[in-house]
């Protein structure tokens, strides 16, 4: 489901990635690629593991089975490589309490090999970020863009940002979308976790979708709502033929009186063929919202009812 | 879970620790009293001659009714006990008070039905029961040694009111500091300058009434077994009562969250440049460590000042020197000996010193500050050697800071020692704070959250070994388990090379350890 190879090594590319606490299985041999350049989203619901792959992919853990490689270097055994060309920003920045938040920017940026001060200086006026306050006085919000200018003032070739906007007001997060599309435009990858969909649907090229620490789907959003199931309702002049139930990709029929209603799991060629000769007052197809589609993925069993299919 | 008992969930098990430990050193205590004074003329002796010597009465406190076991037992511990209760109560208060405020707990349980100054006193009603725990400790202590019943709670009351006092000063820190550390650190301040003020007062009896300034000094007044006084305790109680009202008029003058003191203005703030870990680090460990300083140079000064006076009266009494040859060796009766022996507790507090720095480490990487700049190609190895090496340096300027100290306290009462050998005998102290350094570093590599607990323990083992082991007549296989036990008391004696050579290499291979087992393990936020 990958969209197409490139010659270029892989952003990130993790196979079979395996992260056990104990009896707790956090992250379930989970494989994807992310191609240089482009922007992926990683959603997934509380506790699915995405911050978890984030800490393997940086090294901050060792993965139990499996591995991860960061533009070729590994993930675990290299990190000096891999680090080299990335940046994280974590959901809740921890900023040290004595230092002001320009020697932290100062620090970073430092000890990642360097940063361009005009850069730096763009990105606080942008997100309207004052330098001088010591780091225990910060906001939470306010901790947060320390975290996004350091990582966003290095330029690096992967930014791996787990719930980066959290705590930001509806300005700054426009602010962060632009500071990532102009990161894509420069050819930098970008690897999001995300709660927001609104955020990922804005910005992203590919989304995964993770739940209980094991990969459901991968695809651009448009694939991801073509695989998803219409909601079908038609209104008969008579009464409804009684033989559209066993129809390829037809579920849970519901006939009230002259109406009937199901769920369509695949392209309506079958369906309208089987309707043709009948005489019909309505007929609504809907798409589904990209809310229901997450929450069908995100529901506690996603195999029975609405649940992804496995295809 | 009810406000009160999550106060007391933080703070049972220190009271609980501490209340043991204080009981038990009041056992071994009168055990090895009723040993070294088996007969009442034996007794007298010892009165007399502790009673002359101002060096003790200033370490120790006022020597009242010697000739009984509870009578020596308040003079020789009772200003310790009084410490370890103080510092007890303003950690534990600190942490119950600013520590929730800091991490956000107090809010949420103020957003629901309690009240703020209904939340403070059930707080402050958790701490009070801690109080009653450490007490109870002294007092079986005491019963179990056959101590008299008035007596033993005399002097665990004097125990809790220690507790209390410095309790309620970290209460009221804790109103004007926005951060634990703080509020801590400033009613620890109080607790060091409150126990000068009381050595002060009971070293010469011409200004005693100095100790009447400290808090440690009321209850070292009480004399628990002999005449009695309950002056003190009074006065404690009204000084408590004040500082609680105090706590709940300042707490309804501040927001949740903020102090009274600490929010400073930004006109003119220029930013400093801290661009490596060791930069990091060094900037992380200034204002700590400066203030170790201070503490070592006013001990090593205080007792080389003391020394000549001490060397005169231990030189006059065959029990003494037995006493006191059973700790340090008979070199400890010249001025030489008696700077070894400080010495050997100077590197106490420096293992304590080090123990704190690899702890402060944990802290940097529970609370999430450690991920940012091992992402950005800091390399772990890089980040922990920045830490051992602003540690390590540490604790060698400590030593030498210490000892100079030491050096002009003697020179200055008219005592000859030279500057070198005094300078060798603090660097002597190094190794062995290395050694619990190193096992520290260790703990932090394989268990991470064990890292404080291991760092203070182990010293606190080490050390009751060593000290109570000598006292209570163990065998020496025993006393020597303590690192401390093989540390020499330079300059009286040579350097032991083989110890120094052997804790050195005990040292790296633990730090070492840790090392690589923090290379190896996971990075945990808490």
């Amino acid at each position: 489901m990958d969209a197409g190879t490139s010659d270029a090594v892989a952003a990130i590319e993790t196979t079979g990635l395996t992260k056990r606490f104990g009896p707790l299985t956090a992250l379930d041999g989970l494989s994807i690629t992310v191609h240089q350049g482009e922007v992926y989203g990683f959603l997934g619901p509380n506790g699915a593991g995405k911050t978890t792959t984030i800490r393997l992919l940086l090294g901050l853990a060792h993965p139990t089975a499996g591995g991860a490689r960061v533009y070729g270097h590994d993930a675990w055994a290299d990190t000096a490589g891999a680090h080299g060309h990335l940046a994280y920003v974590p959901g809740e920045f921890s900023a040290w309490p004595r230092l002001r938040g320009g020697e932290i920017l100062d620090l970073l940026g430092s000890v990642h090999g360097g940063y361009d001060p005009a850069v730096r200086d763009e990105l606080c006026e942008r997100f309207e970020f004052d330098p001088t306050v010591r780091g225990r006085a910060y906001s939470k919000g306010n901790r947060q863009k320390i975290g996004l200018i350091a990582a966003f003032m290095v330029r690096p070739d992967l930014l791996v940002l787990d719930e980066p906007t959290t705590g930001l007001d509806p300005l700054m997060e426009q602010t962060f979308r632009r500071c990532v599309e102009e990161a894509r435009d420069r050819g930098q990858t970008i690897f999001l976790s995300s709660h927001i969909l609104s955020e990922v649907e804005a910005v992203c090229d590919r989304v995964a979708i993770l739940r209980r620490g094991r990969l459901v789907e991968v695809g651009t959003l448009d694939d991801l709502r073509k695989l998803r199931t219409r909601e079908v309702e038609i209104e008969f002049a008579g009464s409804p033929p009684p033989d559209l139930g066993v129809l390829p990709g037809i579920d849970d029929v519901e006939i009230t009186g002259s109406t009937v209603r199901f769920h369509l799991r695949r392209d309506p060629t079958a369906v309208i063929r089987a309707l043709a000769p009948h005489e019909i007052r309505s007929l609504d197809i809907r798409e589904p919202s990209l809310e229901e589609l997450f929450l069908s993925y995100y529901g506690d069993d996603p195999v029975s009812g609405r649940g992804p299919d496995a295809s | 879970m009810s406000p009160f008992r999550l106060s007391w969930r933080l703070l049972w098990r220190g009271a609980a620790i501490w209340s043991g430990i204080l009981g038990v050193i009041v056992m071994i205590g009168v055990r090895a009293y009723n040993e070294l004074y088996p007969t009442e003329a034996a007794r007298q002796l010892a009165v007399t001659e502790f009673s002359n010597i101002r060096a003790l009465s200033a370490l120790y406190g006022r020597p009242v009714g010697l000739d009984t076991p509870g009578g020596f037992i308040v003079w020789r511990y009772g200003a310790f006990a009084g410490v370890v209760a103080g510092l007890w109560g303003l950690m534990a208060v600190s942490r119950v008070l600013r520590g929730d405020e800091e991490v956000g707990r107090t809010e949420l349980v103020l957003s629901g039905d309690v009240g703020a100054t209904r939340l403070l006193l059930t707080q402050l009603g958790a701490f009070g029961l801690g109080v009653a725990v450490i007490a109870a400790g002294t007092l079986l202590g005491c019963l179990a040694s056959g101590l008299r019943l008035g007596g033993s709670a005399l002097f665990s009351i004097s125990i809790a009111g220690d507790a209390l006092v410095f309790g309620m000063i970290a209460a009221l820190t804790s109103q004007l500091f926005d951060a634990r550390r703080r509020a801590a650190g400033w009613a620890g301040a109080t607790l060091g300058v409150a126990y000068l003020l009381r050595a002060l007062g009971d070293g010469a009896p011409e200004r005693s009434w100095v100790s009447w300034l400290s808090p440690i000094g009321w209850t070292g007044r009480i004399s628990a077994f002999t005449d009695p006084s309950l002056a003190p305790i009074a006065l404690i109680a009204s000084v408590t009562a004040v500082l609680l009202g105090g706590c709940v008029v300042l707490m309804h003058r501040r927001d949740i969250g903020a102090g009274l003191i600490g929010a400073r203005t930004r006109a003119g703030v220029h930013l400093r440049r801290v661009r490596s870990p060791l930069a990091l680090d060094w900037l992380l460990a200034r204002g700590a460590a400066i203030a170790w300083a201070v503490g070592v140079i006013v001990y090593g000064y205080v007792l080389g000042f003391l020394a000549a006076d001490m060397i005169d009266y231990l030189r006059n009494d065959k029990n003494l020197l037995d006493m006191f040859s059973r700790i340090g060796g008979n070199s400890i009766v010249t001025v030489k000996g008696f700077l070894g022996l400080t010495f050997t507790i100077v590197g106490i507090v420096l293992a304590v010193y080090a123990g704190s720095m690899v702890s402060a480490a944990r802290t940097e990487e529970a609370e999430g500050r450690v991920e940012g700049l091992v992402t950005s190609g800091v390399g772990r190895g890089r980040w922990l050697g920045a830490r051992v090496l602003v540690g390590g340096g540490g604790v060698v300027a400590l030593a030498l800071v210490g000892a100079f100290g030491a050096w002009v306290g003697t020179v200055s009462n008219g005592s000859s020692v030279g500057l070198g050998e005094t300078l060798l005998g603090g660097l002597n102290a190094v190794p062995v704070a290395l050694v619990f350094g190193g096992l520290s570093l260790l703990a932090f590599g394989l268990l991470p959250r064990t890292t404080a607990f291991v760092a203070y323990g182990a010293v606190a083992v080490a050390y009751v070994i060593q000290m109570i082991g000598a006292l209570a007549g163990a065998p020496s296989w025993v006393t020597d388990l303590s690192p401390f036990a093989h540390v020499a008391a330079v300059p009286a004696v040579p350097v032991n090379v083989t110890a120094t050579v052997v804790m050195l290499a005990v040292a790296a291979a633990l730090g070492l350890g840790g090392l690589i087992a923090f290379r190896r393990r996971d990075i945990t936020a808490e």
